[in-house]
């Protein structure tokens, strides 16, 4: 058995699938296996071929993925890259049942290794969505607006977009306090990303809104706009769970902190 | 205009903006619309927000109704004396009103640090039907052009206001809406006197005209788009080929699209009643719903349980319950209606008006019919796929893509989102069905009452036994 390992990165994973393709075309019995780097632990039986990230064959991989396929399946196989678990393998499956089949792969729900992908790909793009709901700013200095999510998946790159094209004008940070790295978009200017230190995540974390009464005034309609006679916790929590509800305004008591 | 000024100070200068809020959300939560879907528009550098089409819901208040709009009123002040509304004339409660600007600096502030989607603006009638809508068009052209707000508008037609002022709130706002409250002309003139049918329906026609014209003027259908799964469904109510087809149908037309140009209420208009005042029955709401949907083409009709606020002698009990699963079967008919092909006339009549209570409307509709029955998954089309119970869009959807490509068992089918628990009874694949179950009424309607107990239960006044309370161990 061979794994094959590649860095934490999507170019990284393009050239392994490449080598290990071209691996496995000379031998077709062996057992092959996708790692990231990180995660591999020696064993046994098995032999560890690490691939160097080789931006020419990742582009490669990537076309063809896109012409030969479709770019649906593209799509798919990137969002499933997004998943918080080590998806190589799966990817690697689901990319050799593609090149065989073609565009419609991704209507195949009956094969293992394309329902697989299908629900990555779906748990990503619902996290996606439901932090473009969640994500909650404070502006931490004058024209300066700050946010603090905590994603399963490392969803902060496609939530650029969204917000991008919502406040071309602003300046705002949005930081993914679970990988530690920050989303920056100065006004008027694309979007980069940085990751930051962990004594300046504290920092971050810590900064109060300067005004202060547009947090307070939220608040004030959260809890009146609600009918009484039509309490029901049980649906709230169900819609809005309690794990989403750290960074969210309206649900953390100032008073607890203090 | 000094009469206007000196009032305008007099009511609006009181409280400070907390009480305000207080007050005036206070009194818009009994408007169920909080929807921001229906547009999709992109932004642009210098402006603030963009609008998608999906809609996106911000957070959920403690009934678990989602918020994804600043509800607020502009004034609770009224004129009106609606027998159910907590906002009547007659009723001693705190009163205030928000100026224009104080509305505008609220919604970016909120939409700034991605609380909300936009704005829904509703508003008691203060002096009169003109002069209200006079404010809330001041607020909306002080939110676009001022504060250079691009998000979601949703905004009230005032019911006796003049066309000038519907047709500019139209072109600044996504959404426009009309109360109708109540579905007959009886009722309607028992809870509320000052109000009649054609002083709501006349706005609501014009609205609908103007979406029409500038739909056209712009080269699109005259009709809003629908779900594209009604294309499939003979039997729909929207079987108009233009309205499913979007705009796709009049693309190729030379007229040339300007872009700079705002359409006029772009995500349609919506509407809402009432549900458990007067004596109306589900069949004559039902049949209201759906007369709206096809003659005033309404994106959206909403339904609210009645909340005992007013006490009046032609009102229910101030201690009656909340009509919720009332409600909630309202809408699951109403989403019969818009998604899966089903006529109102079919799902109830005038012999059996109301809903059932132990089952919902489709397995209602399928335990009567079971002339239709059992349906073939590998065969069967969209339309007869989706009266069954347990299959939606989605999964009617996959069935249908994917069995080109291979044969489906029901293992299968249950992954792609069927709900065997309500669609084995419905149901064959090849030819066989999941279990050895009977074709048979009563049968199934037990299996079926016996399943959804869980279902019912948060609408329910029932609970769930309790070892501290009930058997007194403390």
């Amino acid at each position: 058995m061979k794994i094959f390992t590649y860095d934490d990165n999507f170019y990284a994973l393009a050239s392994c699938i490449y080598t290990t393709w071209e691996y496995s075309l000379c031998h077709k019995d062996e057992n092959i296996i996708l790692q990231k780097h990180l995660f591999t632990q020696q064993s046994l039986f098995s032999e560890i071929v690490y691939v160097s990230t080789d931006i020419t064959k990742a582009k490669k991989v990537i076309e063809s993925v896109k012409h030969k396929i479709s770019i649906q399946a593209y799509e798919t196989v990137y969002m499933a890259f997004l998943y918080y678990k080590d998806t190589g393998n799966d990817i690697y499956n689901y990319l050799r049942l593609a090149f065989k089949y073609g565009k419609k792969i991704n209507y195949m729900s009956g094969e293992e290794a394309v329902m697989k992908l299908l629900k990555f790909q779906t748990a990503v793009s619902r996290e996606i969505h439901s932090y473009k709901e969640v994500t909650r700013f404070k502006e931490v200095d004058k024209d300066m607006f700050l946010a603090t999510i905590e994603p399963k998946h490392n969803i902060l790159a496609e939530l650029s977009y969204h917000f991008k094209d919502r406040m071309p004008s602003l300046n705002w940070i949005i930081i993914d306090a679970s990988r530690s790295i920050a989303l920056i978009h100065p006004k008027d200017s694309e979007c980069y990303m940085q990751t930051i230190e962990k004594n300046e995540l504290e920092v971050a974390t810590k900064l109060n809104d300067i005004k202060n009464p547009y947090s307070k005034l939220w608040k004030v309609f959260f809890e009146n706009i609600s009918i009484e006679e039509r309490e029901n916790v049980n649906l709230q929590r169900k819609n809005c769970p309690l794990r989403k509800r750290k960074y969210m305004t309206e649900f953390i008591d100032e008073n607890k902190n203090a | 205009m000094f009469v206007y000024n000196l009032f305008m100070i007099n009511i609006c200068s009181n409280d400070d903006i907390f009480k305000k809020l207080e007050i005036l959300s206070d009194a818009a939560k009994y408007d169920v619309a909080c929807t921001s879907s229906g547009v999709d528009r992109k932004g642009k550098g210098g402006m603030l927000g963009n609008s998608v089409a999906s809609g996106i819901c911000h957070t959920f208040s403690g009934d678990g109704r989602c918020i994804s709009l600043l509800k607020i009123l502009m004034t609770n002040h009224c004129i009106f004396d609606c027998k159910y509304c907590i906002n009547r004339k007659n009723n001693d409660i705190h009163r205030a009103c928000f100026t224009p600007r104080e509305i505008c600096e609220l919604t970016v502030e909120f939409y700034k640090r991605n609380y909300i989607e936009g704005l829904f603006l509703s508003s008691g009638i203060i002096n009169s039907p003109n002069f209200t809508m006079e404010r809330i068009c001041e607020t909306l052209i002080l939110l676009r052009s001022e504060y250079m707000f691009n998000g979601y508008v949703h905004v009230k037609a005032i019911p006796g206001a003049s066309d000038e002022l519907l047709l500019q709130a139209g072109s600044l706002a996504d959404r426009m809406s009309v109360n109708i409250e109540f579905p007959s002309e009886s009722s309607l003139k028992k809870y509320a006197p000052n109000k009649s049918f054609n002083l709501i329906s006349d706005p609501m026609k014009k609205i609908k005209d103007s979406i029409e014209m500038n739909r056209l003027s712009t080269g699109k259908s005259i009709k809003l788009p629908r779900s594209n799964i009604n294309k499939y469904l003979p039997g729909s109510i929207f079987n108009d080929v233009a309205q499913i087809e979007g705009d796709n149908i009049l693309k190729s037309s030379l007229i040339t699209k300007q872009a700079d140009i705002r359409p006029f209420v772009p995500s349609g208009q919506s509407t809402q009643m009432i549900i458990g005042t007067g004596d109306d029955s589900d069949y004559t709401i039902l049949m209201t719903a759906q007369n709206l949907y096809k003659s005033f083409d309404l994106k959206r009709v909403f339904y609210s349980a009645y909340i005992p606020i007013n006490e009046d002698s032609s009102l229910p009990n101030p201690d009656t319950p909340v009509p919720l699963l009332r409600e909630h079967r309202l809408y699951q008919a109403d989403w019969l209606i818009r998604f899966y092909g089903f006529n109102a006339q079919e799902l109830l009549s005038k012999d059996n008006p109301d809903f059932n209570t132990y089952m919902d409307p489709k397995c209602n509709w399928a335990v009567k019919h079971l002339e239709f029955f059992p349906v073939e998954v590998q065969t069967a089309d969209m339309a007869s796929l989706l009266r069954v119970p347990g299959i939606g869009p989605k999964a009617a959807r996959r069935i249908v893509t994917s069995r080109r490509y291979s044969l489906l068992d029901f293992n299968s089918i249950a992954k792609m989102g069927v709900v065997l628990k309500r669609a084995q009874y419905f149901l064959t694949c090849n030819g066989k069905m999941m279990y050895k179950t009977l074709l048979d009424e009563k049968y199934i309607t037990n299996r079926l009452i016996g399943l959804n107990g869980n279902e019912n239960r948060q609408y329910s006044t029932e609970k769930q036994l309790s070892l501290f309370d009930d058997f007194g161990l403390k």
